[in-house]
């Protein structure tokens, strides 16, 4: 071919070929810019949320939980700042993460690995992951020191509840714990948020809308390595709102140390307005231990104890009232007008109601009583009597009417309504009809029979303040910061039970001659005249339930209380010496005030 | 040739076209590296480069292109050997020895090679223009290739080794070579990059290539499989009166197993980081806080700046440290999210100015040579750009190529607009033997 054909022919390719290139160079440049025009345009509300998102975070700034004191001001609950390390792995290598918590793990003495799953496994949010709280101040400062090499770790201080007796009172304070998704979806109109944390039970939990104040929050310019640019806004948090207890510290401490080491409850109110000075479920738990976010096995194991340290005894525990039960009886009779003050009916160890020998818990009887006699000495087969004189479903009506099988109303969660059968109840849950028997088994408080020991205490205090059943309350006050009242609970009347002054005076003479001369004869004080009653839970499963009710002084009773000890055997034995101790404390104590009346040493 | 012919003689719109996004550059520098401390703000650095680029133009402007014809094989045989002192000497950055210390700077040789490879295969096309129309006369432009690719990637480098390679592919395309050849030289690369990639984003080894390709007796078996297969639809095609020879079969089954025997070394060779830049292109989510990072964090930058952009030194993910390497390969994200739509729109015009202006050049030249150069140039030019521009914005891999006269890079730039010179210069001389 020829030189000029050649280029010729080279030529004319080569302008082909870039006729081609420029069109493909123009299209890849339209792509471009249909890419830039679908990004700056199209997407870009989304795409600037997004930036928005890469430098604003938001911190909530938990507000301080109100300070609960005790009735004479002693604080019980408080707050105390506790440093916590928080970390923001974004815009973070993999190397980098992993250097930074081999760093930290080093200063803290922390497990590198788990903090390593803790930050894997929160990778969809790597925002503020806890890595470690209630950090020691010289470590704190250590972190400060070494804050250059540790992007996106934070510390933060946050209020952290602190109960200052560790186990006080640790069932009627309650428990925080984090917002669950039930409670959540109940009470986010109220303004709660995920991850909130909030009351679990107790006076925590019922009053936590005063409680818990509200949280402020800053929204903080960031920069890829998590640190902090400036604060664009800051909303202060306000400070919950205080409670003040009718509680008493003292009593309460007395009534935790008497029952210490055993199983039970001791319910402690003034019968004269329903003020709770002290109630106590032992074994108990420490609620401390749910304001550590890190640690939840360590509650886990109370839920799972056999013990039932979370299970509020007090309110929440279920056994026959026992012997307590013929004070209801004995109402009844009178009431019903089946027995006189004067009538007698004779013990002789035992009665024979249809195929059935009934005995009484004094195998060689109590001969000839009087019901004052027979409340004093708990003569069964006298009530057994007595019981069929009146009919089952005559004394299902006077318990309930004295404020059994129903919710007294106490200001707790999860108060237990407690049974009262009756012939109607035996049908439906057993089909089979009403037997002397059971009104006999009734009239003794045992059978089929269930209380509490805030019934008990009610019932006690009824009795004592002339037949009116009072909501126990636990908060007298609520107060804000400045000490400013916001609102004062006063007693409230639930029930009035229409009880002649008759039959109470009658009642009240058995249950102080049982102190005097009868079962109770372990709280005879010389200088206190108390009024009570044991009583003891038949228990087919082990050793009985003990039982004790009483209230003091008898002429101006300012204190009922009921004892339970589960498993502890005879009221008498069991139940009795734990009142007499902390009637001892509770009027020594009293005795500050006025000496005079009520010193007693024991 | 006079001065006054020259002036004449000007593409004012490619100069101004280049100055203007020089400018741009030095601006954005200046907005990337605000509040940093630097005894010379990085921003007067480039400027200085800039001026020595306007003095580099100047001097090749006053040489004939010719020249470059006549000592070719000088300046290829130098650029290499710059790239062997570079391996040998070379200063380490971002784990490639890619820089050539002289005296106090530092110097990218890779960027000088390009120039070099593009002027030796100009040359070569130009002296055998009928050669290319034959697989055989391939071997040569491939082999002037291959060593300075060779040399860059052993830096590593295998972005800018891409380059080169592209390089090689449009000046073949241009000087006439079957389009066929080019297609198979890219299925090979296909295949001998996209099976580490493969065994890469299955690391479990789950699907069933990537089960075949993790063991070497497997792959060896299924391109035997393969090569039947080929045979076969050859002799199909063959007996349906299709013109499929044997020369047919040899070369496809050649294209196709040459593709998978190739990608066991790049396997190797192939950084666990650099395979996850590419992976995490097809898959961003598999690495959000990794890899999948910039571009993630990119195309925020670009898409917030919105019409009017945040305005120059107020963008957020520049300024707070959300946006990788703003001053080098992602400038362009830092320029669209302060300057918006508008101006990054106007960079992209400015772009295609200064191409579609040097596909013009490349198109009058006076000869096959200036052709050859100035088409060399441009895809140098447009194949960073496109790769550049489109990795900032989603739809291309994170490749590590800085975007031509605006990223932060004296050697880049200087030789750029060496390159731009030479654009000129051809330009200048299209009517003239002189």
């Amino acid at each position: 071919m020829h030189q000029s054909e050649i280029d010729r022919q080279f030529e004319a390719r080569l302008q082909r070929s870039l006729v081609w290139f420029r069109y493909f160079v123009i299209a890849t440049l339209a792509i471009l810019f249909i890419r830039l025009f679908s990004l700056q345009i199209i997407k870009k509300g989304e795409l600037y949320k997004l930036s928005e998102a890469n430098r604003i975070q938001l911190f909530f700034d938990p507000a301080p939980r109100g300070i609960i004191y005790d009735r004479n001001g002693k604080v019980i609950v408080r707050n105390i700042g506790s440093f916590s390390v928080l970390f923001s792995p974004t815009n973070l290598t993999r190397e980098e993460t992993e250097e930074i918590l081999k760093k930290l793990g080093g200063i803290l003495n922390l497990d590198y690995h788990s903090m390593l799953a803790k930050v894997r496994s929160s990778i969809r949010q790597p925002l503020n992951i806890l890595l470690a709280e209630n950090v020691p101040r010289p470590k704190v400062f250590c972190l400060a020191e070494e804050k250059v090499n540790l992007p996106g770790v934070n510390i933060e201080v946050q209020p952290k509840r602190h109960y200052l007796h560790r186990n006080f009172a640790s069932h009627l304070l309650g428990h925080l714990g984090e917002i669950g998704p039930k409670e959540l979806r109940a009470l986010s109109r109220a303004g709660y948020k995920l991850g909130d944390i909030i009351g679990k039970s107790g006076v925590e939990k019922i009053y936590d809308n005063s409680l818990r104040g509200r949280s402020g929050g800053r929204q903080v310019e960031m920069d890829a390595r998590g640190r902090q640019i400036r604060i664009i806004s800051s909303v202060l948090p306000e400070e919950g709102d205080s409670l003040i207890l009718t509680l008493d510290e003292r009593i309460q401490k007395l009534c935790e140390d008497t029952l210490k080491g055993k199983a039970g409850a001791i319910c402690v109110i003034n019968p004269a307005n329903g003020e709770v000075l002290a109630l106590v479920s032992k074994p108990d738990f420490d609620p401390n231990l749910f304001t550590e976010r890190l640690t939840p096995s360590r509650t886990q194991e109370l839920f799972t104890d056999p013990g039932l340290p979370m299970f509020h005894r007090a309110i929440q525990s279920q056994y026959a009232p026992g012997s307590l039960f013929k004070i209801v009886t004995a109402i009844a009779a009178l009431e019903e007008g089946v027995i006189s003050v004067d009538e007698t009916m004779s013990c002789r160890g035992s009665l024979q109601i249809g195929d059935r020998k009934f005995k009484c818990w004094r195998e060689k009887g109590h001969g000839r009583l009087d019901i004052v006699q027979a409340i004093a000495k708990s003569c069964d087969v006298f009530f057994y009597q007595l019981g069929l004189k009146v009919g089952g479903d005559k004394i299902a009506k006077y318990a309930r009417m004295l404020g059994l099988a129903e919710k007294i109303g106490i200001s707790l969660p999860s108060e237990a309504r407690g049974l009262v059968p009756d012939s109607t109840w035996k049908k439906i849950n057993f089909g089979e009809q009403w037997y002397p028997g059971d009104t006999a088994n009734m009239s003794i408080g045992q059978g089929y029979l269930e209380v509490s020991p805030l019934q008990m205490v009610s019932l006690i205090s009824l009795v004592a303040n002339g037949g009116i059943i009072y909501k126990p309350f636990i908060v007298k006050k609520i107060i804000d910061g400045q000490e400013n009242v916001i609102k004062t609970f006063q007693p409230k009347v639930m029930g009035e039970v229409k009880i002649s002054s008759g039959t109470l005076s009658i009642i009240r003479r058995g249950l102080r001659e049982a102190v005097l001369s009868g079962t109770s004869q372990v709280v005879k004080f010389k200088r206190l005249s108390v009024c009570g009653k044991t009583g003891t839970a038949e228990n087919p499963h082990g050793e009985d339930h003990a039982w004790f009710i009483c209230y003091a002084p008898e002429e101006a009773p300012i204190i009922a209380l009921a004892v339970l000890v589960e498993h502890g055997g005879h009221g008498a034995s069991a139940a009795a010496p734990l009142a007499r101790r902390i009637l001892n404390g509770v009027f020594t104590l009293k005795g500050e005030k006025e000496p005079e009346i009520f010193v007693y040493k024991d | 040739m006079r001065l006054k012919d020259i002036s004449i003689r000007f593409d004012y719109y490619l100069f101004f076209a280049m100055v203007l996004l020089i400018a741009i550059g030095c601006l954005m520098i200046y907005s990337a590296m605000y509040g940093s401390p630097a005894k010379t703000p990085f921003y007067a650095r480039q400027g200085f480069y800039a001026l020595l680029g306007m003095a580099v133009i100047i001097v090749v402007m006053g040489i004939n292109y010719q020249l470059f014809n006549q000592y070719g094989k000088g300046i290829y045989l130098f650029s290499l050997l710059l790239l062997v002192l570079t391996l040998l000497f070379g200063k380490s950055a971002h784990g490639a020895r890619s820089w050539l210390p002289i005296g106090n700077l530092t110097f990218q040789t890779a960027e000088f090679a390009k120039l070099g490879l593009i002027i030796i295969l100009a040359q070569h096309l130009t002296n055998y223009p009928e050669a290319v129309k034959r697989i055989s006369g391939l071997i040569v432009p491939f082999l002037l290739t291959l060593v300075p690719v060779a040399l860059i990637v052993l830096q590593p480098d295998p972005g800018s080794a891409l380059v080169f390679l592209v390089i090689f592919l449009a000046m073949l395309y241009l000087a006439g070579a079957r389009v066929i050849y080019l297609v198979s030289f890219i299925s090979m690369g296909i295949l001998a990059l996209g099976i580490p990639l493969l065994l890469a984003l299955d690391s479990q080894n789950k699907t069933f290539f990537s089960r075949i390709f993790s063991n070497f007796g497997f792959t060896l078996g299924f391109i035997i499989v393969v090569i039947a297969v080929i045979g076969l639809v050859c002799y199909i095609l063959s007996r349906l009166k299709f013109r499929v020879g044997v020369n047919h079969f040899l070369f496809t089954s050649l294209v196709v197993s040459g593709g998978i025997m190739l990608s066991y070394p790049l396997d190797l060779f192939l950084k666990e980081y650099q395979k996850m830049r590419l992976v995490c292109f097809i898959k961003p989510s598999i690495d959000p806080l990794g890899a999948g990072y910039h571009i993630i964090q990119s195309q925020i930058s670009i898409g917030s700046g919105g019409f009017l952009g945040k305005g120059l030194l107020t963008g957020t993910q520049g300024k707070l440290g959300f946006l990788p390497a703003k001053h080098t390969d992602f400038i362009f994200s830092l320029f669209s999210e302060e300057m918006g739509f508008l101006g990054a729109g106007l960079l992209i015009l400015l772009f295609s100015i200064l191409l579609l202006r040097a596909i013009r050049i490349a198109s009058l030249a006076r000869n096959r040579f200036g052709s050859l150069l100035a088409g060399g140039i441009v895809v140098m030019f447009f194949f960073q750009i496109i790769v550049n521009l489109g990795m900032t914005m989603g739809i291309m891999p994170i490749t590590g190529l800085p975007l031509p006269f605006v990223s932060y890079g004296g050697s880049a730039l200087i030789i750029y607009m060496a390159g731009a010179g030479i654009l000129l210069n051809i330009y200048s001389r299209r009517l003239t033997y002189w």
